[in-house]
């Protein structure tokens, strides 16, 4: 038998009280001489029975309940063996502080079995302890102490896309130690991946402390629909919504942006994923806070979803032109229409090394071919530290050339007949809204053959070369067509001025990430700064900047816990003096769906429940106890007031008194 | 004669006391025998200043009872029978076992009670001209003084009365029935006691001194706390005599207490009353003087 709160063992003495009382209270008593006790005698067979039995029970019930209250904080329990836990001398124990362990009672559970299992192993066994969030209590002996209290410490809101690390550490340790490995999770499918193999000789157990069947609702991506938000016109913000229960869920959403709020009842049905669209308009510039909620139910982490949404007052764009693509369509397609908040600056690629790139949010080069290779070394930089760039590299030279490490040009430029554009990726912030028959129209005499190993393709020439492509980091977008009348007549089209609009502020949009993952690293690159302090939803921090090629970089990396992170920066930054981040949970991480077992058995996992396999707890039985005993007492109390009140006498007893009269 | 007023002073028998009880005899009831000519009616049909009765003459009679008028007038032989005054011979029999040393929220214990009633007695029975004796008793009898009626006599049992200590074992009825075989001439037999003892043998040994015609007279000693047992809290109760220990709870036990006393009280009346035994309760919080005046007045008016 074991304790879960072994240091409240010793409260269990103060259920001796009722019976120090009672002793008490005889060695109280007051001792009087009388004359003779016959009479009492024949009085007190008559009570006596039954007054020293209510005495005694009593007295029994009232150190019963006492002993069962203070036993039950303790929160004794019967251990339980563990298949093969006794074989091995050391223990590795892994403890998933995922969020999804937040859920209902099974952080309670994995935690009294995880002080279980830490107590169980005797102090002479070595003893390691690891979460899935990277926290961890090297193995050696003696070291329970240890581990029981950073168990204490531990909250489930870490954010895990797996266990594979965690079990792959412990694993490795297992091995070395010839210990066992006791793995505490809900089995979530996500976090113990297919591909992950078990070494031969090593004994894993996976504890599922999950329950099949969860009522989880969430709210997984929180963005900005309806092309780039702009002040002062309607803008479109989306939720995406699941329901991974198996019961249909009726569940309020609320947006609330700049004291704003719209609310909508949604029903989900059973594993339904439902997006909705709330418009909404701002009229000023500025940065915003949009905060998704959905009424609240057992794993409340993923019910709210945050997005930082910043509507710049006029965006400083630099147009890089050649004089062989100028760049005045572009300078007149981002000044069409001053409500578009656009501040165009033009300079040649030649003047390109006096520019202070830092200045400006994006960079829209005519011909990135004239580029230096020194230009590309500043555009990678200025890329680096959160600048954008749409490179319309339609000039390609004849033969092959390298578009800054970003793509390969082809070495030839077809010009013969024409092409146009298909397959246009509509969903893409660039082309929302733009009708595809627009640019099916467009004819395209000279462009460049691109390829780029990573890239994205937004849209295709008629002959499937790719047209517009995207750098997975969305900080740059290549078109393969060049602004200039000769190369097609795009320029000319109505969806020109829009595409370059919605491609430039989907740009400057990403050009500084403002949402993370939980878990992930917020670093700030700014121009000088020499301080800041960051706001996170529990603490408050001073960041010191650590310098990467010239610049301010702050970095903030316990981002475990979503919502609102700030970092302000000190009177002597050249920035805006504040940047807000918004971290939210990953998305899937209130998915219940759980792993097989007889996958997780093929993988060479063990599988038990965490509550057969747990110990059994014995706090509620003897809450229960103790609840019996004192409605006990109660009776009793009442029995003997009525028998009082009643005057109930022994028949046996009142002969007896007859008797010594006689 | 000396006076009966001129005893040793004693804190049993104060002058306010002695001074009422001047006023008032403690006549016997019943028939007893004295030696002087008194109060009290006698069964012996000797000299007397009283004549009751001719009867003639039997041989043996002495001569000088022989009435020679009655000759002279018949020429036949009869003795003249009288009824004969004769003074009370009066016992006290004052119990002083354990139990008698008992006081509950008085000033005074039973057994002290029991001396001032048994020194008015005394004085009583010596100022009428009777007889006084003592007797002392437990579980056997501690001190027997045989009944006197000399004046200086009263000194003697106010002595003995101040120096006795209570304390012991009680054996009421093996006591009064060796009381019982010891005086051998009638009298007025005077208890005071508490009688805690066997009930049954109690009236019994009551019977006996009946049986050898003596005058019983039971004053029944109680203390106020003992017959209620009021204590508002369990208390452990010591019995004085054995030593026995019994813890109690008054509120609980109280009411079944205080009947079985009244019944026992009723018992004693009922047992005493069919065996003439004249029985009187006192309670100790009743002043002596006014419960022993209050009783010889009764008893007056009974004759």
């Amino acid at each position: 038998m074991g304790f879960l709160n072994p240091a409240l063992l010793p409260l269990s003495g103060l259920a001796a009280i009722p019976l120090i009382i009672h002793i008490l209270s005889r060695l109280r008593l007051q001792r009087r001489p009388f004359p003779s006790l016959l009479l009492l005698h024949t009085v007190k067979r008559e009570r006596f029975s039954w007054l020293k039995l209510k005495e005694v029970v009593l007295l029994i019930l009232r150190t019963l309940a006492l002993a069962a209250l203070l036993l039950a904080l303790t929160r004794p329990y019967c251990r339980a063996r563990i298949p093969g836990l006794d074989r091995a001398g050391d223990l590795v124990l892994i403890l998933d502080d995922s969020y999804s362990m937040g859920y209902g009672s099974r952080w309670q559970l994995a935690t009294d079995r995880s002080r279980e299992l830490l107590r169980s192993t005797g102090t002479g066994k070595r003893l390691a302890f690891l979460t899935a969030t990277g926290r961890y209590v090297p193995a050696q002996t003696g070291s329970h102490r240890t581990a029981l209290n950073l168990l204490d410490s531990l909250e489930p809101c870490g954010p895990a896309p797996t266990l594979s690390s965690a079990i792959a550490q412990g694993v490795a340790l297992a091995e070395s130690l010839r210990a066992s490995v006791v793995v505490i999770t809900d089995l979530q499918e996500r976090t113990i991946p297919p591909d992950l193999k078990l070494p031969v000789g090593v004994e894993v157990t996976l504890e599922d402390v999950g329950a099949p069947g969860g009522g989880n609702a969430a709210i997984t991506r929180l963005y900005p629909a309806g092309g780039i938000a702009l002040p002062g016109r309607p803008n479109q913000l989306r939720a995406e919504l699941v329901n991974y229960s198996e019961r249909k869920t009726t569940r309020t959403l609320t947006l609330e942006t700049d004291g704003k709020r719209e609310t909508r009842i949604l029903e989900l049905t059973p594993g339904a994923r439902l997006t909705h669209t709330f418009e909404m308009q701002l009229s000023q510039h500025g940065t915003y806070v949009c905060r998704a909620e959905i009424s609240p139910d057992s794993l409340p982490v993923d019910d709210t979803r945050l997005l930082v949404l910043t509507l710049a007052e006029r965006t400083p764009v630099l147009v890089v032109e050649s004089d062989r693509v100028p760049g005045r369509y572009v300078l007149s397609a981002l000044s069409a229409d001053s409500a578009a908040g656009f501040a165009p600056v033009v300079t040649n690629a030649s003047a390109l090394g006096r520019e202070n790139l830092a200045r400006y949010r994006a960079v829209v080069c005519t011909d990135p071919f004239a580029l230096r290779p020194a230009d590309w070394n500043r555009l990678r930089y200025y890329l680096q530290t959160g600048g954008a760039c749409l490179l319309m590299a339609g000039a390609a030279p004849s033969g092959a050339a390298d578009l800054g490490g970003y793509a390969q040009a082809g070495g030839e430029n077809r010009t013969a007949g024409f092409v146009s554009l298909k397959a246009v990726d509509t969903t893409h912030q660039s082309f929302y809204r733009l009708n595809a028959q627009t640019f099916s129209s467009v004819h395209v005499w000279k462009r460049a053959l691109l390829k780029a190993t990573k890239a994205r393709t937004l849209a295709r020439f008629s002959d499937d070369e790719p047209a517009v492509m995207e750098i997975p980091d969305g900080r740059v977008v290549i078109w393969a067509i060049a602004p200039v009348p000769d190369h097609s007549d795009l320029v000319y089209r109505a969806g020109f001025v829009p595409l370059l609009h919605q491609t430039v502020n989907y740009l400057t949009q990403s050009s500084r990430q403002t949402e993370y993952a939980a878990g992930d690293t917020i670093r700030l690159r700014v121009g000088q700064a020499l301080a800041a302090t960051a706001v996170t939803p529990r603490l408050h921090l001073n960041l010191t900047p650590v310098l990467e090629q010239n610049q301010a970089v702050f970095v903030l990396t316990d981002t475990r816990i979503p919502g609102l992170y700030s970092i302000k920066l000190g009177a002597s930054a050249s920035e805006p003096k504040e940047a807000i981040f918004a971290v939210n949970p990953l998305a899937e991480e209130g998915n219940p769906t759980r792993a097989s077992l007889q996958r997780l058995t093929n993988q060479g996992f063990r599988v038990q429940n965490a509550g057969s396999a747990r110990s059994s707890d014995l706090s509620h039985p003897l809450l229960l106890l103790a609840a019996l005993s004192f409605c006990s007492e109660m009776l009793l109390l009442v029995v003997d007031g009525f028998r009082r009140r009643h005057g109930f006498h022994h028949p046996e007893a009142k002969t007896t008194v007859d008797r010594i009269g006689n | 004669m000396r006076s009966a007023q001129q005893h040793q002073p004693s804190r049993f028998l104060k002058p306010e006391v002695v001074a009422k009880l001047k006023g008032i005899d403690l006549k016997a009831r019943l028939v007893v025998e004295g030696f002087l000519a008194g109060l009290h009616r006698s069964p012996y049909r000797g000299f007397s200043v009283e004549f009751t009765e001719h009867r003639p003459y039997m041989p043996g009679d002495e001569l000088k009872r022989i009435d020679w008028k009655v000759y002279g007038r018949t020429d036949r032989f009869y003795v003249r029978e009288y009824e004969e005054e004769t003074n009370l011979r009066g016992y006290i029999i004052l119990d002083a076992s354990g139990s008698m040393a008992y006081t509950g929220t008085q000033s005074i214990t039973k057994f002290e009670y029991a001396n001032y009633l048994a020194a008015g007695l005394t004085y009583l029975l010596l100022h009428q001209k009777d007889s006084a004796g003592l007797v002392v008793f437990t579980d056997r009898i501690q001190t027997y003084i045989p009944a006197r009626s000399s004046a200086s006599h009263l000194n003697v049992v106010l002595r003995q009365l101040e120096k006795q200590k209570p304390g012991g074992d009680t054996n009421l009825s093996a006591t009064f029935h060796q009381l019982a075989e010891r005086i051998k001439r009638r009298g007025l037999v005077i208890i005071l006691s508490d009688l805690w003892d066997d009930q049954a043998a109690v009236l019994s040994a009551l019977r006996h001194f009946r049986h050898r015609k003596h005058e019983v007279l039971v004053f029944h000693i109680v203390d106020a706390q003992e017959e209620k047992l009021d204590h508002k809290t369990p208390v452990v109760l010591r019995d004085l005599e054995t030593g026995q220990e019994m813890t109690v709870d008054p509120r609980v036990v109280g009411p079944e207490y205080r009947s079985a006393f009244q019944a026992h009280f009723r018992r004693f009346e009922r047992g005493c009353r069919e065996g003439l035994v004249d029985y009187h309760r006192v309670t100790t919080d009743t002043p002596f003087d006014r419960a022993l005046f209050s009783y010889l007045e009764r008893r007056q008016r009974m004759r």
